[in-house]
C-alpha cells in the first residue's frame, strides 16, 4: 500500500509553510492605541503597607505594584545598548521595605508550571510577564491575567479577576508578599469609620436618596473589613437612615401629622387659607381699577427732544 | 444634452481628487506638562556622575530638660538620601527629500516633527512622575470601585495626618477618575455645596490642567499608570517628587552641535536635530532629553486607586 501523504498527517518534507504574500512584518500585531504605556517589561512589587480590602477581590489583598524596567524612573539607569539596568532601583525599593517578585520568581514559576485556568482556558506560559507584538513596530508587556481585544483600531484589555485573586492568594500562602499586619488593618479600619461618619453627616444635613446610598456602601463596607455580620449592619443602616428621615420631615413640619383625618382637616385649613388670599387679591385689584388716578402728561426737562420711538 | 464639461464628468482630467486643507488637524494626544509638579535638584553635567544624591536630614529633636550643671549627651541626627538618576530618553522621526520637496508651506514640516518630539519629551516625563506616583506606600480608594469625593478626603487626610507642610499641592488623574470625581461632586452638600470652585469643578474643560478645589491643582494626564483594575492617579504636595534634566547648553560647551542645535536655548531639556544621509536622501529628526524622576519623601504622597 502506498503511503499517501494526507492533510492529517502529512510527511515532514511537505508541510505547509507560511508564506507572507502581502505587507510586512510591523502589520502585524495589536493595534498600537491602548499599548502605550506598556512598551517596557515590569516586576510585581508589594511592600507592606500596601494592603486594600474590595469588595472585587472578596477581602483583604495584596496590592501589588510595578517596578517598571523604564531607564529615568526611579534609579533605572539606561545601559548603552537601550536596555535598563535595574540595580539602583532595586536598591531603592529593598531600602524601602518593598519586595520584588521578579517573572522568574520560582514560587511563580511553579505556580503557572501547574496550569491554571486563565480567562477559561489553560494557561501554557511560566510568568506573569507577557510580551506582545504591536502593529508598526514594537512590544508591548501585559500580565498574564491581561487580554487583549482589538475592535477596529484598538486594543482593549480584560481582566481575568477571579484569575488574579487566585494568584494574589497563592502569593499570600507561600509567603511572597508581605505579611498583613492586624496594626495595618486597624489604621485601615479607622479611616473607614471616618467615612462613614462623613457620609453620616452628609445625610443628616440632607437625607436624600443619594447621600443615603453613599452612607449605605461606607457602612457596609466597613462592617465587612471589621468582619462583622452584612444582616446586622444593614439593620443599623436602615435604623439610622431611618430616624434621620423622621428627624429631618420632623424638622420641616412643626408637630408630626397624627392621623387622616388630622391631615385632612388640615388641608381643608390650607384650602381656606388659599381662598382667602385669592378673594384679598381680587379685592385689591378692583379697588385699584376704581381709584386710579389720571395719568399725568409726561415731564420734560425744557430744551430736551421727545422721545422718539425709533423701533418703527 | 451631452458631452458637458462637467466636476463630475471632467474632473479626473482637469481637476483634482481632493486638496490639502492649509492647516494639519492635530488629533488629540496627552500635551499636559507636569514637571511644575516636581522638585528639580541639581544638573549632573560635568560631575561624572548620573546620579543626584539628595541629602535629607530630619530635624524633630525636642530638647530635653538637663540638670542646671548637668553634661548634655550628643543626639543623633536623622539622616537619609534619595537619589535621581538620569538616563537618555529619546524618539526619531524620518522624513525624506521628496515629501519636503512636494509639501506645501505650512504642511509637515521638519519644524513640526521637532515640535511633536518635544511634546514626547514632555509626555515622557509625565510617565516617569506617574511612575512614581505608583510607588507611593500610602494608597487610598477602594479596588474596583469610582472614584468619589470621599477618597480624595482620604486623601487629604493622610497628607494632613502626615503633617506635610504647606503646598501647594498637585492631583494627577486618569481622565476617568476625575470624571468619576465630577459625578461624586455633584451631590456634594456641606461647606462645598455653594463654593464658586465646587462649581467650576463640574465645568467641561479641556485635557490638562482641570482646575483647582479644596486646595488641590488638578490634571487629568493620559500616562497614569493602571493594572487593568484600577487607574493609578495620586495627590502630592511640593518635594514628593524629584527629578533632573540636563540642559543643552553644557554640551554646547564640548560639543561642536549640529546648525539645528546651535539655536537651541541654553536651557533646553529637550534638543531636537536632523541627521541628514545623503545617499538616501532620508532626514532623520532625532529628539534627545536626558531626564531622572524618583520619589523624594514617600510621606508627601498619596496614590488614589480607583477603578477604570
Amino acid at each position: 500500500m502506498a503511503t499517501l501523504n494526507t492533510q492529517a498527517a502529512p510527511a515532514p518534507d511537505l508541510k505547509p509553510r507560511s508564506v507572507m504574500t502581502r505587507g510586512s512584518k510591523t502589520e502585524h500585531g495589536l493595534p498600537k492605541r491602548g499599548t502605550s504605556g506598556y512598551e517596557r517589561p515590569f516586576d510585581f512589587t508589594h511592600h507592606p503597607k500596601r494592603w486594600a480590602w474590595s469588595p472585587l477581590r472578596g477581602g483583604w489583598f495584596p496590592d501589588l505594584g510595578r517596578f517598571p524596567h523604564e531607564p529615568g524612573a526611579g534609579d533605572v539607569a539606561g545601559g548603552p545598548k537601550g536596555e535598563a539596568i535595574l540595580d539602583g532601583g532595586e536598591q531603592r525599593l529593598r531600602r524601602e521595605e518593598w519586595v520584588i517578585i521578579q517573572p522568574d520568581n520560582p514560587a511563580v514559576v511553579e505556580y503557572f508550571a501547574a496550569r491554571p485556568v486563565i480567562h477559561g482556558e489553560t494557561f501554557t506560559g511560566t510568568s506573569y510577564l507577557q510580551e506582545w507584538d504591536v502593529k508598526g513596530g514594537g512590544k508591548c508587556y501585559k500580565t498574564a491575567f491581561d487580554k487583549p481585544v482589538p475592535i477596529g483600531n484598538d486594543t482593549n484589555w480584560i481582566k481575568d479577576e477571579p484569575a488574579y485573586n487566585a494568584f494574589l492568594a497563592f502569593l499570600v500562602k507561600r509567603g511572597q508578599v508581605c505579611a498583613f499586619n492586624p496594626v495595618l488593618k486597624r489604621s485601615y479600619v479607622r479611616r473607614q469609620e471616618d467615612s462613614v461618619a462623613r457620609a453620616l453627616m452628609a445625610v443628616q444635613e440632607d437625607p436624600t436618596d443619594l447621600k443615603r446610598s453613599r452612607y449605605k456602601a461606607a457602612r457596609i463596607k466597613l462592617a465587612e473589613m471589621r468582619g462583622e455580620d452584612r444582616n446586622m449592619a444593614l439593620a443599623d443602616i436602615a435604623e439610622t437612615s431611618g430616624n434621620i428621615v423622621m428627624q429631618h420631615a420632623g424638622a420641616q413640619q412643626a408637630a408630626p401629622v397624627a392621623s387622616g383625618a388630622d391631615q385632612l382637616a388640615m388641608l381643608k385649613m390650607q384650602q381656606q387659607m388659599a381662598n382667602i388670599h385669592a378673594e384679598l387679591v381680587e379685592m385689591k385689584k378692583t379697588s385699584a381699577t376704581a381709584e386710579k388716578p389720571k395719568r399725568k402728561p409726561a415731564r420734560r426737562k425744557p430744551g430736551r427732544p421727545a422721545k422718539v420711538d425709533t423701533d418703527g | 444634452m451631452a458631452n458637458e464639461v462637467s466636476q463630475a464628468g471632467k474632473a479626473a482630467d482637469l481637476g483634482l481628487a481632493a486638496i490639502l486643507n492649509r492647516d494639519i488637524w492635530e488629533m488629540i494626544a496627552d500635551k499636559q506638562d507636569l514637571r511644575h509638579t516636581v522638585m528639580y535638584t541639581s544638573d549632573p553635567s560635568g560631575t561624572g556622575s548620573a546620579v543626584v544624591k539628595i541629602p535629607q536630614v530630619t530635624f524633630d529633636e525636642v530638647m530635653s530638660a538637663p540638670t542646671e550643671a548637668g553634661a548634655l549627651s550628643n543626639s543623633t541626627l536623622g539622616t537619609s538620601n534619595a537619589t535621581v538618576t538620569v538616563a537618555r530618553q529619546a524618539l526619531r522621526y524620518d522624513t525624506t527629500d521628496l515629501f519636503q520637496f512636494l509639501a506645501p508651506n505650512g504642511g509637515l514640516d521638519i519644524g513640526r516633527l521637532g515640535a511633536g518630539i518635544a511634546m514626547a519629551y514632555v509626555r515622557r516625563v509625565s510617565a516617569l512622575i506617574m511612575d512614581a506616583v505608583d510607588t507611593a506606600t500610602s494608597v487610598v480608594g477602594t479596588s474596583g470601585a469610582a472614584m468619589t469625593v470621599n477618597d480624595l478626603y482620604d486623601a487629604i487626610f493622610t497628607l494632613e495626618q502626615a503633617e506635610v507642610p504647606a503646598g501647594p499641592y498637585f492631583s494627577a488623574l486618569a481622565s476617568k477618575q476625575f470624571t468619576d470625581l465630577q459625578s461624586s461632586i455633584r451631590g456634594e452638600g456641606g461647606a462645598n455645596q455653594f463654593q464658586a470652585a465646587t462649581a467650576a469643578m463640574l465645568s467641561i474643560k479641556g485635557q490638562g490642567f482641570r482646575g483647582s478645589w479644596l486646595g488641590i491643582d488638578f490634571y487629568t494626564t493620559a500616562q497614569v499608570n493602571n493594572d487593568g483594575t484600577d487607574y493609578s492617579g495620586g495627590l502630592w504636595a511640593m518635594g514628593a517628587i524629584a527629578g533632573t534634566e540636563l540642559k543643552v547648553g553644557a554640551l554646547k560647551q564640548k560639543i561642536r552641535l549640529t546648525p539645528a542645535l546651535e539655536v537651541a536655548t541654553d536651557e533646553s531639556a529637550v534638543f531636537v536635530e536632523i541627521d541628514r544621509t545623503g545617499s538616501t536622501a532620508v532626514n532623520e529628526i532625532v529628539g534627545n532629553g536626558y531626564t531622572g524622576i524618583a520619589k523624594n519623601e514617600d510621606a508627601r504622597i498619596v496614590e488614589i486607586k480607583t477603578s477604570m
